[in-house]
């Protein structure tokens, strides 16, 4: 019963950021709340190849197939150790695509400290660092110590204004510790991938934290319209580099700096920040505690194999 | 009416064109390669030229009585796509969680929506 309750409670923190228009909620409040509504994702996806794990024995679904012994050169056979692989697979399916998110974040880290390391020509205003390269782009790049690049296409075609505001829209992402947040984010795609809706929240975990960005660096005085008018510039120059901000976003960013500011949030909105983290620990802790006491429930009375 | 970031972008890029072709020159000499759409005052190619020297584009030496400018990067390295080269087979999302960053690929059917915002934005600021 308390099983069903948690889970019910789970999939309404999971589905209600989506029912929600949290396009004008305070940003940080925004990211708080997908990046709860990811987690918690990774976490039923986890939950979900525990209970299969552990709680399908316990149904005698597959009590046919464990009373066979298969003996042959020295090898035993049984079906318990076949229904153990069978019942494994999800959850190492997860671990797979964990570990495939894991080693592309690795091998993007390095490209970028590569292209650091190889395509940078010096310092350029307001201590960022000029790449050699037509593209335009205004980015941050490295996790531990993290810098604001700008490439010579950006230094070309942004007036003065506009680079002003891309770079403090840059260094909002710094001062805001963004680049922890979106790695979390992206393990926790990982992992509930298989989840329907994971891609549309990771996209608007996404959008958050560049509006987030984008307040930092209006805070900071510079005008809407400019910051708008860098990110219109930026996505419609020619040869932009292929870092897509997925569907939507660079319109909908632009769109709602030129609309001016938001009301103000509603409290319920407000208040669902912490319940979303609150529910976030309390599943972290409860899962490990749950799956333990189901794995001896479903392991009780087996008959092992013996030669 | 073009805007005039949109003027400032495409003359700064023909003063970057017309010091590749040089090597290196003086204000006059740089004035003097520029297509003559671009000719503008001298002050008005010093001014740009120093702006590009702030933002890490040129390096200026003192020779004589004034600078003479040389472009930190060449025309290859500029045309050289290194950034799309270095991040490509990177997945999307590990890209951005390695590179945050304010821009992106835009996908067909944005540009509409896009060109009409930037117009809006184009009005916005105008005084």
């Amino acid at each position: 019963m308390i099983a069903i309750v948690a889970a019910a409670l789970a999939a309404a923190a999971i589905v209600t950021p989506h029912l929600l228009r949290l396009d004008r909620a305070p940003a940080g409040i925004a990211s708080a709340i997908w990046l709860s509504a990811l987690l918690l994702r990774a976490l039923a996806a986890l939950a979900t190849a525990v209970a299969v794990e552990v709680f399908v024995p316990t149904t005698g679904l597959l009590e046919p197939l464990s009373d066979w012994c298969l003996r042959a050169e020295g090898t035993i056979l049984s079906g318990h150790g076949a229904i153990d692989v069978v019942l494994a697979l999800p959850a190492l399916v997860l671990a797979g695509s964990l570990a495939i998110v894991i080693a592309g974040l690795y091998r993007a880290s390095r490209r970028v400290q590569a292209l650091l390391r190889d395509a940078v020509i010096g310092e350029g205003p307001a201590g960022s660092l000029v790449v050699a390269d037509g593209a335009l782009l205004v980015a941050v790049a490295g996790l531990r110590r993290p810098r604001v690049v700008v490439s010579a296409g950006a230094l070309l075609a942004l007036d003065d204004a506009e680079l002003l505001a891309a770079l403090d829209h840059e260094r909002g992402h710094i001062a805001l510790r963004h680049r922890y947040v979106l790695v979390a984010g992206e393990l926790a795609r990982a992992v509930a991938r298989f989840l329907p809706g994971t891609a549309a929240a990771a996209r608007e975990l996404l959008f958050s934290l560049e509006r987030d960005a984008d307040r930092y660096a209006l805070d900071r005085r510079h005008d809407p319209a400019v910051l708008a008018s860098a990110i219109c510039k930026s996505a419609t120059q020619a040869a932009p580099p292929a870092l897509a901000l997925g569907g939507g976003v660079v319109a909908r960013r632009a769109r709602l700096l030129l609309e001016g500011a938001a009301p103000g949030a509603h409290l319920g909105l407000i208040a669902l920040a912490p319940v979303m983290v609150a529910l976030v620990i309390a599943s972290a802790i409860a899962l490990p505690f749950a799956a333990h006491a189901g794995y001896h429930e479903s392991h009780r009375g087996r008959v092992q194999c013996t030669l | 009416m073009s805007e005039p970031g949109a003027i400032q972008g495409e003359t700064q890029a023909q003063l970057m064109a017309a010091l590749w072709r040089l090597g290196a020159g003086t204000v006059e000499q740089v004035r003097e390669e520029l297509p003559s759409r671009y000719q503008g005052a001298y002050t008005t190619v010093q001014t740009l030229l120093n702006r590009l020297t702030e933002r890490g584009l040129l390096e200026r030496t003192r020779e004589g009585r004034g600078y003479v400018y040389r472009p930190k990067l060449t025309e290859a390295e500029y045309l050289s796509g290194s950034i799309r080269r270095t991040l490509a087979g990177a997945s999307n999302s590990a890209r951005q969680a390695a590179l945050a960053n304010i821009i992106g690929g835009l996908r067909p059917d944005e540009l509409t929506e896009l060109e009409e915002l930037a117009r809006e934005a184009r009005e916005a600021r105008r005084p």
